[in-house]
């Protein structure tokens, strides 16, 4: 593995919400196999730590989230065989956003590139500043994303949005992604990050075990029929009916104050 | 990568292309612990990542069971009951392996150590095998592939027979089921599994591996979206050079020599 290359993914952990942050800022935060693999190594934690319950994803410096892979490293793979097989070693950094199981929401800024857009897909919410700027570029060079570019794309933006985003190939600036439900907030530069936090600290006031169950069950509308989704909803609400959490929100609910949810 | 460190209630070997995952817990059927679940879990990354593995064997130490499952015990230890729905399952451990997996089994092959089965690719067994889904006599179903899986490879009718009664069916049953591809006696076992195995290992990597990917897309996609993939992974294979390969052997009339590239 090459170890000249500059950057990092950090993992810093504030009460409740766990901060991912894209650190490689001279280089746009464009992911190299150390950063993906870092990110990677944070997946299991995210999950089994209780005291996390939301994550929001950013990148540092002025001109953007992220520009995706370095394309001057991605020999660091391996054989096309072996990057073909990325997933299956863990070290694929937009599939290991998507592994999350806690809701992410994420914070975006400048450019949202290839990889970048792919991670941000991954998320379940966004928020974008005026100069955020979204490609899939990927068809400039000879290939589309593989690791969720057409099919996240796809189904946060429709098909023909996609296909301009895919087969066009330009940028696609914040009002219009606002517009097409790619991003679901514009916020002031400055204040975008904050926003982002301020969703997840709403998000890990929820109970915890209803708040995961929800990303769930919408992943699952995105993937069943809708008949398998309503009977799964329903034995999935059935299950959160039993836990304290529950029984605590009828409580507060009946003494008119705000709930405590433990994750039980 | 490196191989990971196992605790001592797995053993893991690797022989020419071949790598056995074996639950060593002969005293307890081969029951399994969470930690032995999260062991397996850090094993996968490196069998996938690995050129040297090309096929894999999973099966038990002893003739008494090939695993009963979870071990009952310790099933605290997965904590609370939203941790245990979100434990690290040794099945689905399985399931995560990319290279074609072959069960091995003797004795009792219940609850999870069904499911392990289940997940594996071709299953063959002893005369001495038996095969339940007991988990209904204890008060739930298989949480990690027993409804969704067995009614995949045996009749549905058969599966719910088996899933609602938990009660135990032979090796002769199984195999006239389709649970257990072929039947061995118990000496006969460990040659016919190996044998598969080192001949599934001479065939080009890539293309096994694809064939069993696309035998899953097959079972969770529609015929004509399946159709089109496995087309596409056919015009990959042929970009391979274990293709050309086979095109030369062919001609030249000699056997392949392939080497996963």
């Amino acid at each position: 593995m090459s170890n000249v290359l500059s950057g990092s993914v950090d993992l810093e952990i504030h009460g409740n919400v766990a901060h991912l942050i894209l650190n490689r800022p001279e280089k746009l935060n464009a992911m190299t196999v150390k950063m993906d693999e870092q990110l990677n190594s944070y997946i299991y934690e995210l999950n089994n730590n209780l005291d996390i319950r939301s994550v929001v994803l950013h990148g540092k410096g002025e001109k953007g989230f992220c520009a995706g892979s370095d394309l001057t490293e991605l020999d660091e793979y391996g054989s096309n065989w072996e990057y073909r097989n990325r997933f299956d070693r863990n070290l694929d950094y937009a599939r290991a956003i998507w592994l999350i199981k806690k809701p992410v929401v994420a914070a975006l800024h400048g450019w949202v590139v290839g990889g970048g857009l792919e991670m941000a897909c991954a998320s379940d919410v966004r928020i974008g500043s005026p100069d955020a700027k979204f490609q899939a570029g990927e068809i400039r060079w000879g290939w589309h994303g593989g690791s969720g570019q057409t099919q996240l794309l796809t189904h946060t933006v429709g098909p023909g949005n996609a296909n301009l985003l895919l087969l066009h190939g330009e940028k696609v600036e914040a009002d219009a992604a606002l517009r097409m439900g790619l991003i679901q907030e514009i916020v002031a530069k400055e204040n975008v990050l904050n926003r982002a936090i301020e969703i997840a600290k709403s998000i890990a006031e929820k109970a915890p075990i209803a708040a995961q169950m929800t990303k769930h069950m919408v992943r699952m509308a995105q993937n069943i029929p809708l008949e398998v989704g309503l009977l799964y909803e329903n034995d999935s609400f059935s299950y959160c009916m039993t836990t304290e959490d529950a029984a605590e929100g009828q409580r507060a609910f009946a003494e008119k104050r705000k709930p405590q949810f433990k994750g039980k | 990568m490196n191989t990971p460190n196992l605790p001592e209630e797995f053993l893991f070997s690797m022989k020419n292309f071949v790598a056995t995952i074996t639950l060593n817990r002969e005293s307890k059927l081969n029951t399994m612990t969470p930690a032995m679940g999260k062991a397996l879990l850090e094993l996968v990354p490196y069998i996938n990542a690995s050129n040297e593995i090309r096929v894999v064997i999973l099966t038990g130490t002893g003739e008494k069971a090939f695993s009963a499952g979870s071990d009952i015990k310790v099933l605290d230890q997965y904590g609370s009951n939203w941790q245990l729905r979100n434990r690290v399952d040794y099945a689905r451990g399985i399931w995560a392996i990319k290279k074609p997996v072959i069960s091995k089994i003797r004795g009792y092959c219940i609850g999870g150590g069904l499911e392990m089965a289940l997940m594996s690719d071709i299953r063959y067994a002893s005369e001495n095998a038996q095969f339940g889904a007991g988990e209904i006599k204890l008060g739930w179903h298989g949480g990690a592939g027993n409804t969704q899986l067995l009614p995949r490879i045996v009749s549905t009718g058969k599966a719910l027979e088996m899933l609602l009664t938990g009660d135990l069916i032979s090796a002769v049953q199984a195999e006239k089921y389709g649970l257990v591809d072929q039947l061995f006696t118990t000496s006969e076992l460990d040659g016919a599994v190996d044998d598969l195995a080192k001949r599934i290992s001479a065939n080009a990597p890539i293309a096994a591996q694809l064939a069993k990917h696309l035998v899953r897309v097959s079972q969770s996609t529609a015929v004509d979206i399946g159709l089109q993939y496995e087309n596409d992974s056919f015009a990959y294979c042929f970009t391979t050079k274990d293709s050309v390969e086979g095109r030369e052997a062919f001609a030249e009339k000699r056997v392949p020599n392939f080497t996963g590239d």
